[in-house]
């Protein structure tokens, strides 16, 4: 299948919140920070991060995208690193 | 029979004067090609003359000439021309399908069919590659892949019948912006053979127009223009809510109170944003925690910080309303697909993040966490522990006691 399109049967997408303004900002880093890291690089997509990234996240959360596996391998290690106050996960479901 | 030949004839006279404003509600995009036979003529006849064109003029022309960079020039902008207008025309073919007179400008209709406005854009960025590999002696030359391997690339004229058949993504998608609010989507095969995307999204349906990944043709199915699948509507129970077309654009433009109401300052919209995003999360462990005692203290939560950012906002004569209020499943009624696309695009994949160098990006992130830090200090907001701001701590800091003059 080409990228551009979802895979509606393996392709996951979610959104997080952190309890509050500064912890989902800082979640959003924090999920940075586990992709930077990370020994094997996660087959995910992260957003938003361009300039408008905080007015963004503030109102829409952090959005993860990618095949359902690297996305739960993700939101492990995310949780990890931002804590419990960090990141509460919920998912888009197309429909 | 003169009867229902003389109702039929009534019928098109409403759709063509308008009248008619009601979508028709059971139909299918079958029709596409039909309806799109004398587009595609027209279409053919001015690319091909346009390539013609360009053939004869920069034939002898030398290879890096300034003269043959104004000819491609030129092919492209002609090209470009005839994308644009083709497409939009298709696109109102569809929309008419559903029994709606389209609007007339484009300017209009980009503004109900941003689907169809990222699609011309792909086109006219694939057109200008074309245009370009013509004039360079590319495509005599075959692709030659990583370990060696060869193919013929594809022909001139095969390459410009796949735009001709690419008319038939504007097509669907008129027909889809063209339905009513909450209608259902099928996605069906049609009969030919078909790739491995057509069946998954044709047993992933049915969709809504928020939520339908592609059309039939537009070329992002492993069958690319040649797929012959339709799209099938239903009507169904119009939504009590309905995501906004561009909910990014309405995130980043300014707040737009109604009359008599005003829109909330930056520390003001700092405090809202920061209660919203706490109500988010706390929705979200209610749904983790279900059925124990965590669960209903996250309730508990969540009421009060609801009760809190309705009188903050009550007390103020503030108008807001959130932008994006969403439980622990989040769907096409809370945020299109397009949107959810549109944050990937200002975003990075996994691989780039961690192979890159991205000091200037770690820079402006620094940047803009310290700008928070300050703008949540000014509003006296609070880390997450404890878990709810006192508001009254919050509007002493902000100069904002109920009793204070606003």
């Amino acid at each position: 299948m080409k990228t551009e399109m979802p895979d509606p049967h393996d392709l996951w997408v979610v959104n997080n919140f952190g309890m509050g303004l500064r912890e989902t900002a800082v979640a959003h880093l924090a999920a940075i920070r586990v992709l930077r890291e990370a020994d094997e690089p996660y087959g995910v997509e992260l957003g938003p991060l361009d300039d408008d990234w905080l007015t963004l996240v503030a109102s829409l959360g952090t959005w993860v995208r990618g095949p359902a596996e690297e996305v739960k391998r993700f939101i492990d290690a995310w949780r990890e690193e931002a804590g419990e106050m960090g990141v509460a996960i919920a998912p888009y479901i197309n429909r | 029979m003169e009867g229902v030949l003389r109702d039929a004839s009534a019928l098109c006279e409403d759709v063509r004067s308008g009248v008619l404003r009601v979508p028709i509600a059971e139909v299918d995009t079958s029709g596409s090609s039909a309806a799109l036979a004398a587009t595609r003529r027209r279409f053919n006849a001015r690319w091909l003359t346009a390539l013609n064109t360009f053939q004869e003029r920069a034939g002898a022309l030398p290879s890096g000439s300034r003269a043959l960079e104004s000819e491609v020039l030129r092919l492209q902008n002609e090209w470009h021309r005839i994308i644009r207008q083709n497409w939009e025309e298709a696109w109102k073919s569809g929309y008419r399908s559903r029994g709606r007179l389209p609007p007339s400008t484009s300017r209009q209709v980009y503004a109900i069919s941003p689907q169809l406005k990222a699609e011309v854009e792909r086109q006219l960025t694939h057109a200008s590659r074309f245009a370009q590999e013509l004039a360079s002696g590319d495509l005599r030359r075959p692709v030659v892949y990583v370990d060696g391997r060869t193919r013929p690339r594809m022909s001139v004229g095969n390459r410009s019948q796949l735009y001709s058949r690419a008319i038939n993504g504007a097509f669907q998608w008129g027909a889809v912006d063209g339905g009513l609010p909450g209608e259902r989507i099928w996605w069906r095969l049609g009969a030919c053979d078909h790739c491995t995307d057509c069946p998954a999204l044709a047993a992933s349906g049915p969709y809504t127009r928020n939520t339908l990944p592609t059309v039939p043709g537009q070329g992002l199915t492993r069958c690319s223009h040649n797929c012959c699948c339709i799209l099938v509507f239903k009507a169904g129970p119009i939504p009590r809510r309905e995501a906004p077309e561009d909910l990014i654009a309405d995130v980043l433009g300014p707040p737009q109170p109604l009359p008599g109401f005003r829109a909330p300052s930056e520390r003001e919209l700092t405090v809202i944003l920061d209660l919203e995003a706490r109500m988010n999360f706390a929705r979200r462990k209610m749904a983790q925690l279900r059925g124990t005692e965590g669960a209903k203290g996250w309730m508990t939560t969540r009421s009060r910080l609801n009760g809190q950012l309705i009188d903050f906002m009550e007390a103020r004569n503030i108008y807001w309303t959130p932008r994006f209020s969403v439980p622990e499943v989040i769907d096409g009624l809370d945020i299109t697909m397009p949107n959810i696309d549109s944050m990937m695009l200002r975003g990075l994949d996994g691989f780039t993040v961690h192979a890159a160098e991205i000091p200037k990006l770690m820079g402006e992130i620094k940047k803009s966490m310290a700008e928070l830090e300050a703008l949540l200090t000014a509003a006296g907001v609070t880390g997450a522990v404890p878990h709810i701001p006192e508001i009254e701590e919050i509007l002493r800091v902000l100069g904002l006691m109920p009793d204070e003059d606003l």
